[in-house]
């Protein structure tokens, strides 16, 4: 999925153009969607989250310029922000309800993640830099969505500690990626 | 928290794209983008960095039912403001003229009323409004909103500049992409169909921002000016 690709589709979306948003749709939604669903690793809830943040894309398509990256990454970034909002929300309510029938949208039974990129960007490079923890506290940062507190309970480490990991392996990504 | 330190933005907006800055601070976060155009960069710029991590995801295909849901709830919600023209404006309810008369009583008998009814109901409230005010505690605009409109007026004490228009916005809780709700007017009464997404319990502010004449040229505030929380009566 190129920028070449989406964005022609994109700036259609923000004129109104209902075909070109359905193009976009089937170009991205099954990235995307595979983003959301590894997060809240519940499909009613990804399937939720992915509507809400296609609907988002389309009211604010005409808001995206290039300078804000590209594409898939502004979009991937409104399925995440969206599906994050989703995780917490399940969470409080499971706490609330601990007879709530939802499925748990916290099953992290596929930890410790294994990671296997597709393409060889800059950051991949520099991510493999980093100490094994700091790879790994990210990572389920990432795609799990997982909070400090509760990569404190996954990890079985202190807080200090993975507050630590999670800080210095941004500060060394940053250096990496700007050299 | 000194925002100006550069550093500082930089871990705190990699934080926020990875998802660990999480609560309060988060919100402060997302507040901070609206009026500052470095923390913006920044946080584009992690964006697009930790967004390569989700290559390693493999695609997989939502149900169809996904998009039959999309397509309805966009033909729903049309995403096109109509600025109703000043002529045609309905006249706002008494009660706003009043309120007005009375705005500064009646912001602080709200403020009481939230202080010592913290848990009252929302299905209870009613009535929304905003007030803007300058740092001197003068009213600019006053806002009354109802089920299709938003009812803007302009105030006496508004001294609005002729080479700039101004723009109101509202930041969705846990959004970081502020919503544009029209243009104010510089004086008397305007009013703007509210958008489908204004919703009482999921606005965290609303703002207002100087912009060139016709507004924002690329969706985003270039330069916050004032910002004010929705008033639920």
């Amino acid at each position: 999925m190129e920028t070449d690709e989406l964005l022609p589709l994109l700036s259609a979306t923000a004129q109104g153009n209902k075909q070109a948003f359905a193009k976009l749709y089937n170009a991205t939604s099954p990235k995307l969607f595979a983003i959301s669903l590894k997060m809240l690793s519940n499909r009613a809830h990804a399937e939720e989250a992915l509507q809400d943040a296609f609907v988002k894309i389309w009211h604010n398509a005409s808001e995206y310029q290039v300078t804000k990256g590209t594409v898939i990454s502004w979009m991937i970034s409104i399925v995440r922000y969206r599906s994050l909002d989703s995780l917490r929300y399940h969470k409080v309510r499971k706490e609330q309800a601990l007879d709530d029938d939802y499925a748990s949208a916290d099953d992290i039974s596929d930890l410790p993640l294994e990671v296997d990129y597709e393409d060889g960007s800059k950051l991949v490079d520099c991510i493999e830099q980093l100490d094994e923890q700091q790879k790994q506290a990210i990572h389920l940062a990432y795609y799990k969505g997982l909070t400090h507190s509760e990569l404190v309970d996954h990890i079985e480490t202190p807080l200090g500690t993975v507050k630590s990991w999670i800080r210095r392996g941004l500060q060394q990504l940053q250096r990496c990626l700007t050299l | 928290m000194n925002y100006d330190n550069q550093k500082l933005i930089d871990m705190l907006a990699a934080e926020y794209v990875l998802g660990t800055l999480k609560g309060p601070a988060r919100k402060r976060f997302q507040r901070l983008m609206l009026t500052s155009n470095r923390v913006r960069e920044a946080t584009w710029m992690w964006e697009q960095h930790l967004n390569n991590l989700a290559s390693s995801i493999k695609s997989e295909p939502p149900s169809d039912a996904v998009w039959q849901i999309i397509s309805q709830r966009i033909d729903a919600k049309p995403s096109i403001e109509k600025v109703v023209p000043e002529s045609n404006v309905i006249k706002p309810k008494a009660s706003i003229w009043q309120a007005w008369s009375l705005i500064a009583t009646a912001a602080s008998i709200v403020l009481a009323l939230i202080i010592w009814q913290p848990q009252a109901p929302l299905q209870q409230q009613t009535q929304q409004i905003a007030l803007f005010k300058d740092a001197s505690e003068q009213p600019l605009w006053f806002i009354d909103i109802d089920e299709q409109n938003l009812s803007i007026k302009a105030s006496d004490k508004l001294i609005a500049r002729t080479d700039k228009d101004y723009e109101l916005w509202m930041i969705l809780k846990g959004q970081d992409t502020p919503i544009s709700l029209g243009l104010l007017p510089k004086s008397g009464v305007k009013s703007l169909l509210k958008d489908s997404r204004f919703n009482a319990q999921d606005i965290a502010l609303l703002a207002i921002s100087l912009e060139p004449i016709g507004g924002s040229p690329n969706g985003l505030p270039t330069e916050v000016v004032f910002t004010t929380e929705l008033i639920l009566l």
